[in-house]
């Protein structure tokens, strides 16, 4: 297996290594390696983890798809097909395809499982696609009639657009490590003569590289100024990897994205509280401002208030005086003769709150008299209204209390009254 | 620098990408609930606040209005007549001497109320034991004679049934101009 590297990266160099070692963290537990966290911040994000398999391990076919094909039925398709032209069945393999929504061909591609070892698979392990060499170039935006050519220590390998759309062929020859140039150069006139009808050739000295710039929509790859994308969508399909073991990745991937939006919901409350915080400190300044102004005016208001309360007493000793000897002797009349003589008060309360209202407290021994009285006192014309509840009855003795609220004209002062008639 | 740091937490193991988010969301609930607090209490002091301003203002909107409706109401009374608090005490026992009630007697000292500079409110409770009726009607018409210089502000007459002297608490009030 063959990882991807690039010299011109160390921090991509860095990620190859922990690759091939198995160690994935190296911002975190290799301290001689961890740049400072401003650099690191400045940096932008490493580029996502891609393990790259020499393309000389699989075989490849362009294989028809329905015309219309949903990405599902595009799969079940193509794993058809990679199941009749295989000679092992599907869970002995390592596969994958490229195919795009409206196409009508797909490329596959498959390698027998037992080729790779126990540790090179193990050291896919966090890997974020594994797929072969040549799999990056086929999101790149070609002229037809191009043919790409891929050179690796191990071998040459062939890409050819008859049509930009897809690529419709995949050739790849193994070259033995010490072959000389003029060797490589054969090969490579061999590849391009089995193509045939290369308009343009494309030659990639350095193999394509993962690229930090990639987004969550799309992987970048780039070899100078030849560049790739891939589009996420398509590289679950691409991955070689056990497809079930593919969707539990995506879907720890799906959850460990939603525990950063998660994160980064929260930072940003904390920071919104942050804000807050200062915007409460500010209101508090402000708040102190009005308490002063409070403060300072009391006196005055106070000063105010009590010349409006002094006013209102004025007036209330003048005009709104308390009548209850007069509210008193109305209900019982001159000569107790309202009353009746079961009847007898035993309480009378009359409060300026109330201004024209007396409260009575009274029993009887003849419960029955309690609505004759009540009426009596409602046809009084000075009389606005009259209310008697029976409290407590307990044989014929009855309390009960009444409420009788005058008309405030109704009622003129004894003094008043006597100083008309002298 | 987002996608550094998310770059960052996507590579950590499950257990500290748990440990970062319950820490975050520990301290975000912490100090939200705090400066919940804080804001509530904030902002009850701030109402407040502009309730008082604005009952405040209102006051001093109307303050002209105000001291003319006092100076008015002020001029309508004769200085020289005003109760003070001991005033008012003595003259209400006299009256209820004078009336033929001889049992009176104040409940609980006076109340004043400072009304504005020279203007004070007066208010004593008195309770007259043993009284009769026309003893009180008397003593009442000598109370409303005073007005209003005094005022009856409440009434309560209690009598048990086969006793014909009643029980009498009264609670006068009066306005003091000081001279």
């Amino acid at each position: 297996m063959r990882i991807a590297s690039n010299a011109r990266d160390a921090r991509l160099a860095r990620f190859s290594y922990s690759l091939v070692t198995g160690n994935h963290f190296p911002f975190c537990f290799s301290f001689s390696l961890m740049p400072s966290p401003l650099r690191f911040l400045r940096a932008g994000p490493p580029p996502p983890k891609v393990a790259l398999l020499p393309d000389a391990m699989f075989f490849t076919r362009s294989v028809a798809v329905t015309s219309g094909a949903t990405p599902a039925e595009a799969a079940s398709q193509a794993e058809l097909a990679l199941e009749a032209v295989s000679p092992f069945p599907l869970p002995q393999l390592y596969y994958g395809w490229f195919w795009r929504a409206g196409w009508e061909n797909a490329l596959v591609f498959a390698a027998y499982r037992r080729r790779f070892t126990a540790d090179q698979v193990a050291s896919w392990e966090g890997a974020e696609l594994v797929l072969p060499a040549f799999g990056v170039v086929l999101g790149a935006n070609v002229e037809p009639a191009t043919t790409l050519i891929l050179s690796s220590p191990d071998g040459l390998t062939a890409v050819h657009w008859t049509t930009a759309a897809a690529p419709s062929l995949v050739i790849s020859t193994p070259v033995p490590p010490e072959a000389t140039e003029a060797d490589r150069a054969r090969v490579r006139g061999d590849l391009l003569r089995t193509v045939g009808g290369s308009k343009t050739v494309l030659d990639l000295a350095s193999p394509l590289m993962p690229d930090p710039a990639g987004s969550d929509r799309e992987l970048v790859f780039r070899s100078g100024d030849f560049v790739s994308r891939v589009p996420r969508e398509l590289t679950a399909a691409l991955d070689v990897r056990d497809k079930a073991e593919l969707a539990a990745l995506r879907s720890a991937r799906q959850r460990d994205v939603w525990m950063w939006r998660l994160a980064l919901g929260c930072a940003a409350a904390l920071l919104l509280l942050l804000v807050s915080e200062f915007a409460l400190l500010g209101a508090r300044q402000w708040q102190q401002v009005r308490i002063r102004e409070v403060n300072a005016q009391k006196p005055l208001v106070e000063k105010i208030t009590g010349l409006n309360e002094l006013a209102n007493r004025i007036d209330e000793l003048e005009t709104k005086r308390l009548l209850p000897i007069e509210m008193v002797t109305a209900i019982v009349g001159v000569n107790n003769d309202r009353v009746p003589a079961e009847i007898t008060f035993t309480r009378v309360l009359a409060d300026q709150e109330r201004l024209y209202t007396v409260l009575v407290e009274g029993q009887t021994t003849n419960p029955a008299q309690i609505n004759v009285y009540e009426s009596a006192l409602r046809a009084l014309p000075e009389v606005k209204s009259a209310d008697a509840v029976i409290a407590q009855l307990q044989g014929d003795r009855a309390r009960f209390n009444l409420t009788v609220v005058f008309k405030p004209e109704g009622l003129k002062p004894i003094h008043a009254v006597k100083t008309a008639s002298q | 620098m987002i996608r550094s740091l998310r770059a960052l937490f996507l590579a950590r193991a499950l257990r500290e990408k748990l440990l970062v988010v319950a820490f975050i969301a520990i301290a975000l609930a912490w100090w939200g609930s705090a400066f919940a607090g804080r804001t509530t209490v904030f902002l009850r002091q701030q109402r407040a606040t502009t309730a008082e301003l604005k009952v405040q203002a209102e006051w001093i909107r109307n303050r002209s209005r105000i001291e003319d409706t006092a100076q008015k109401a002020a001029s309508r009374l004769d200085p020289t007549k005003t109760l003070n608090a001991n005033q008012l005490v003595t003259t209400v026992q006299q009256l209820a001497s004078e009336a033929g009630l001889r049992g009176a007697q104040t409940d609980g000292p006076t109340v004043t109320r400072r009304l504005s500079g020279q203007f004070a409110a007066h208010q004593v409770r008195f309770t007259i034991r043993g009284a009769d009726w026309a003893a009180i009607t008397k003593f009442y018409a000598a109370l409303q004679q005073r007005a209003p210089y005094i005022g009856v502000e409440q009434f309560v007459l209690a009598a048990a049934a086969p006793n014909p002297a009643h029980t009498l608490s009264l609670r006068v009030a009066s306005v003091e101009i000081a001279r």
